[in-house]
């Protein structure tokens, strides 16, 4: 009878040991995963993951927060399919560029302004009443147009407002 | 009167012939627009049991990221019942960080912080018995 009462207790008294037993101890230590993950190769964060995954069978609430902690890193962190396709102040850097590439187009704008006269000498009052005078010596357009008689028209005089 | 009685009986079977026709042919088209028309509109209850019984029956990580999407796929938030059922689902395949990640999705489904902490509420003795953490207390 003792025999039989005694034998449960062993029972479980040898499940509990097989479960702490189990490899608690690891080669890769878990701190500041987030930081060493790249630096792993592929193999040694295999036998990570495994490691994890073996943790992870056992009773969660004896987790500790560095192992849950590294758990969710491995499957849900920003690293291989999950890296976040812009780096940090992205939205900084793309300001940045913007603005260099319309100073630029800016400052192109101004010099070739600055090259260039003020005006085409072909605008000016004198020019275009000389170029009436050219025509009408010339005869251009004696129909309908300048060289006609009865002419009303300003011919070739269109200023602009300034 | 007997020749009339003979006259019409003809008649009358010929009606009759011509009634249970139509009838036919009106049932014939109801059926066809029907067979597209069958599409009830799931209750929120019905949604509930639906997704507590496909957790329940949940055995690998596939299905359960799998169920997770579908649940908080729809224009509502999952019951707590369901959500009770994917955390011991995620329990059964021994899959921390998924179960970490419903609290996520939650948070996010929720929108709000009083509905996510009535859930949390509703949800905290399950939580403690499991040792599951939500995305913050992990420190992420």
């Amino acid at each position: 009878m003792l025999r039989n009462l005694a034998r449960p207790a062993i029972r479980t008294a040898q499940r509990r040991c097989a479960s702490t037993t189990t490899p608690i101890t690891s080669e890769i230590p878990l701190t500041n995963l987030e930081l060493r993950w790249k630096t792993l190769s592929a193999q040694e964060q295999g036998s990570l993951a495994k490691h994890l995954e073996q943790i992870q069978a056992g009773d969660w609430t004896k987790m500790t927060l560095e192992q849950k902690k590294a758990a969710y890193w491995v499957a849900f962190g920003p690293h291989g399919a999950r890296t976040p396709l812009t780096g940090p102040n992205h939205g900084l850097k793309v300001a940045a560029g913007t603005a260099g590439v319309l100073a630029a187009a800016t400052a192109l704008f101004l010099w070739i302004r600055s090259k260039g006269s003020e005006k085409p000498t072909t605008t000016t009052k004198e020019w275009q009443e000389a170029s009436n005078e050219y025509a009408r010596a010339n005869k251009i357009n004696p129909i309908t147009g300048i060289s006609s008689e009865n002419y009303k028209g300003d011919g070739f005089i269109h200023l602009t407002k300034n | 009167m007997t020749r009339f009685v003979a006259l019409s009986r003809p008649l009358a079977a010929a009606a009759r012939v011509q009634v249970t026709r139509s009838a036919l042919a009106t049932r014939a088209a109801i059926q066809i627009r029907h067979y597209s028309a069958d599409h009830h509109e799931e209750s929120f209850e019905d949604f509930t049991a639906r997704f507590v019984k496909f957790f329940d029956n949940v055995d690998d990580l596939f299905e359960l990221q799998r169920g997770l999407n579908n649940a908080f796929g729809y224009d509502l938030v999952p019951a707590p019942s369901v959500i009770e059922a994917a955390l011991k689902a995620a329990r059964r395949v021994n899959d921390y960080p998924t179960a970490v990640r419903i609290f996520e999705g939650l948070k996010v489904k929720t929108g709000s912080d009083a509905i996510y902490k009535q859930y949390l509420d509703e949800l905290a003795p399950l939580r403690a018995q499991l040792g599951v953490d939500t995305k913050e207390e992990l420190g992420f």
